[in-house]
């Protein structure tokens, strides 16, 4: 348990930048997850943080030990990959003593037929086969040891596979997107067990996905990625509620974020298809905006209300069970509004009605022309009331 | 609609009873003729099995003629008959004496004519030696080639490439006046070296190493393992269906070499490998020795069989390189 911190690295390969400057503190025994678009850099930096990939520039310092001239295998830490890369032809019992073999036994005592009657090596072999034991008895999968990888399901991969990393008691844990290829179901309850395993261990867990389920779901702090850089790094709660940026707003959150256009006069009111929002933007130049607001800050309301600010036509109902999505077209133009709504107002709407809709006061995000977050003064009345700074 | 299928399906499996044949005709006759007497090899006759059940070796019955001493000798036990009567019934007795079942013939010829297990055992000695150097030069060249980055990798790989369209008759007299002036004609380096680096080798493992996952190298090195012993310990051990496929091609193609054999060794008989073996039997005059010549050649090709249908499964699954998922 320590903490690792990454200093303005950058990556390329060939002609293409990679990374570019990331810079990330990750805290000792913390959950910490990198999310962001395919392609956005997440496994290089992984990789990076792992030593199987030289950054071009830039420090990796585990525990206060600037480690970019160390070798993978002696930087202490554990990966655990996506498509499990356990040894085929070894046993899960054999697999999980490989790193612990390795680090623990001499060469000689790792020449093959040999090795295991030099002195020490029965010794040293018996305490493998106890660690090997007790962590397959955390993990659940003490009856699958003598199973070779391709007599598993994929979840028991999984364990096993993570049974390998942590049998080391390394100093913190790489995981590169490990739940992608178990079915939904198992995903969920993996994500459960993984948390607590991390509460259980105490390491530091470094977590790739591009899912933002368990970003959110999973992590101390989140730090979202894109193009090489990471834009925002904080909890999950503040990234997806006080996203940085629109781009940040858009990739977390799901049913995606609405955008609507906006326009910014010099007094910083924003205006939104003919609707002024209460707040103020403080020192902004008028200009253009986006304005993003949450299908959970839009809700549907009779047609005669007061607080009717769109009016639009349903295009779409999807049904989740516990929550409804209504998918509209707004009257005045091609703007598409998700709006969240109970299950119960799938019997007032079919497709084609004309619908209204009010906004949750002081939920909206709003965006420059750049895409960064343009902040809003504090409403006199709820000052302190909460931290979120709304319009 | 049915039947139509079964017409279809029927065409292909013509075509490749057809191809078969053409393919198993020449071992048919390698062991019938290994089966059957010279008299009924000679006269075509006696179906595949041969049905004589002895027959007189006339080489054994001219050797052991009896001379005026034999005949002398044998007075005493043929009282009252003159000389061509012992003559004749000595003869009958040798005759007697030399005759044996056909098969016994042949393929105790086969062994007695030439020293054919020394032969085997060269066989075995040097298609061994060949297989195990060049699994030791391939995996870790083959290795760096599919997952190590270096500069030049792209123009190395090329090399390799452009070395699998030389044909070995090509540069087999450089090598041979390179191993003459090194004075290794006649040993069994000279069997074994130029074949220890193939680079069909190279190739075929280099592409089976290329669908062995990256992560699963990357786990090796997290664990500690240095790049040796991933080549080893992780890359041969899942390469074992490649590695088959790639014995076979090496083991058939140097056991059953007679071209650089024929080249290298030249008058040592105690190198001699099972084809050169074979030879033996070319020279005989009375060109009656097709029964033991062809018992030669179904013992030296009969291990080479049995491996292949012991290996069959696995040795199409590394063809298709399908082994492992
Ligand atoms: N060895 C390499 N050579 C050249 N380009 C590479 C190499 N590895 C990665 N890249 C490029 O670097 C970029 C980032 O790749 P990376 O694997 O880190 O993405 P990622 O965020 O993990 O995406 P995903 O979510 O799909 O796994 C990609 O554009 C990729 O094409
Ligand atoms: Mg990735």
């Amino acid at each position: 348990m320590s903490h690792i911190q990454v200093n303005a690295i950058e990556k390329s390969f060939a002609d293409t930048k990679v990374l570019q400057g990331v810079q990330l503190d990750i805290r000792g025994g913390e959950f910490l997850t990198l999310v962001g678009p395919s392609g956005c850099g997440k496994s290089t930096l992984l990789r990076i943080i792992a030593g199987l990939e030289r950054q071009t520039s830039g420090d990796v310092v585990i525990a206060g030990r600037n480690v970019n001239g160390v070798r993978a295998s002696e930087r202490d830490l554990a990966m655990v990959f996506q498509s499990y890369a356990l040894y085929p032809h070894l046993t899960v019992r054999d697999n999980m003593m490989t790193p612990l073999r390795l680090r623990d036994l001499s060469k000689a005592q790792r020449t093959p037929l040999v090795g295991r009657y030099l002195p020490g090596s029965k010794k040293k072999l018996a305490g493998i086969r106890e660690t090997v034991e007790e962590t397959a008895d955390i993990l659940k999968i003490r009856e699958l040891l003598a199973r070779k990888p391709g007599q598993l399901s994929g979840g028991q991969r999984q364990r096993a596979a993570l049974g390998r990393a942590m049998v080391r008691r390394p100093v913190a844990f790489l995981m590169d997107e490990p739940l992608s290829n178990l079915d939904a179901a198992l995903r969920v309850h993996m994500r459960a067990e993984l948390t607590d395993l991390h509460r259980r261990l105490q390491a530091t867990f470094v977590y790739v996905t591009h899912d933002q389920a368990e970003a959110l779901t999973m992590s101390s702090r989140v730090a979202v990625m894109m193009d090489g850089r990471i834009l925002q790094l904080d909890t999950p709660m503040a990234v997806y509620a006080d996203p940085v940026s629109r781009r940040v707003a858009e990739f977390i959150g799901s049913p995606k974020i609405n955008i609507l256009p906006g326009r910014l006069d010099s007094a910083g009111r924003v205006t939104v298809l003919g609707h002024s929002m209460a707040r103020r933007i403080t020192d902004a130049a008028a200009q253009s905006v986006s304005v993003g607001i949450r299908p959970e800050h839009l809700i549907d309301v009779p047609t005669d209300s007061d607080a009717a600010e769109y009016v639009g036509v349903v295009r779409r109902l999807e049904h989740l069970g516990s929550d409804l999505y209504i998918h509209a077209s707004l009257s005045d133009g091609q703007e598409m509004l998700i709006i969240r709504s109970d299950p119960d107002a799938a019997a007032r709407y079919s497709y084609g009605d004309p619908i209204t809709i009010a906004q949750v006061k002081g939920a909206a995000l709003i965006f420059d022309d750049k895409g960064d977050r343009l902040r809003t003064a504090p409403k006199k009345e709820s000052a302190g009331d909460d931290a979120l700074e709304v319009a | 609609m049915n039947r139509i299928h079964y017409l279809g399906e029927s065409w292909k499996h013509l075509i490749l009873i057809l191809g078969s044949m053409i393919v198993i005709l020449p071992f048919y006759v390698m062991v019938s003729f290994s089966l059957k007497s010279p008299g009924q090899i000679e006269r075509n006759e006696g179906g595949f099995f041969g049905t004589e059940n002895s027959m007189v070796d006339e080489r054994c019955v001219k050797l052991r003629e009896p001379d005026r001493n034999a005949i002398a000798a044998a007075r005493d036990r043929f009282e009252g008959l003159d000389d061509t009567q012992i003559y004749r019934a000595l003869l009958a007795e040798i005759e007697t004496d030399c005759s044996m079942h056909p098969i016994v013939y042949n393929y105790s010829k086969a062994f007695s004519e030439a020293p054919l297990l020394r032969y085997l055992m060269n066989g075995v000695i040097v298609t061994v030696s060949i297989f195990v150097i060049q699994v030791i030069v391939a995996l870790p060249c083959a290795y760096a080639l599919a997952k190590l980055r270096f500069r030049g990798r792209g123009f190395v790989f090329g090399m390799v490439i452009f070395c699998l369209l030389i044909p070995v008759h090509a540069i087999a007299l450089p090598l041979y006046i390179m191993l003459a002036k090194v004075g290794l004609t006649n040993t069994y380096a000279a069997l074994i070296i130029p074949w220890t680096i193939s680079v069909f080798g190279i190739f075929l493992m280099r592409q089976f190493f290329m669908t062995v996952p990256d992560d699963l190298i990357d786990a090796a090195r997290m664990d500690g393992m240095s790049e040796f012993w991933i080549v080893w310990k992780v890359m041969l051990p899942t390469a074992i269906p490649a590695l088959l496929a790639f014995a076979i091609f090496s083991v058939v193609a140097h056991w059953n070499d007679y071209f650089w054999p024929r080249i290298v060794v030249t008058g040592n008989r105690d190198l001699f490998t099972p084809p050169l073996g074979l030879r033996e039997f070319k020279g005989d005059a009375d060109g009656s020795f097709f029964g033991p010549m062809m018992a030669t050649a179904t013992i030296i090709v009969m291990p080479l069989i049995v491996a292949f249908l012991l290996a069959q499964r696995r040795f199409i699954e590394g063809i298709t390189l399908s082994g492992m998922k």
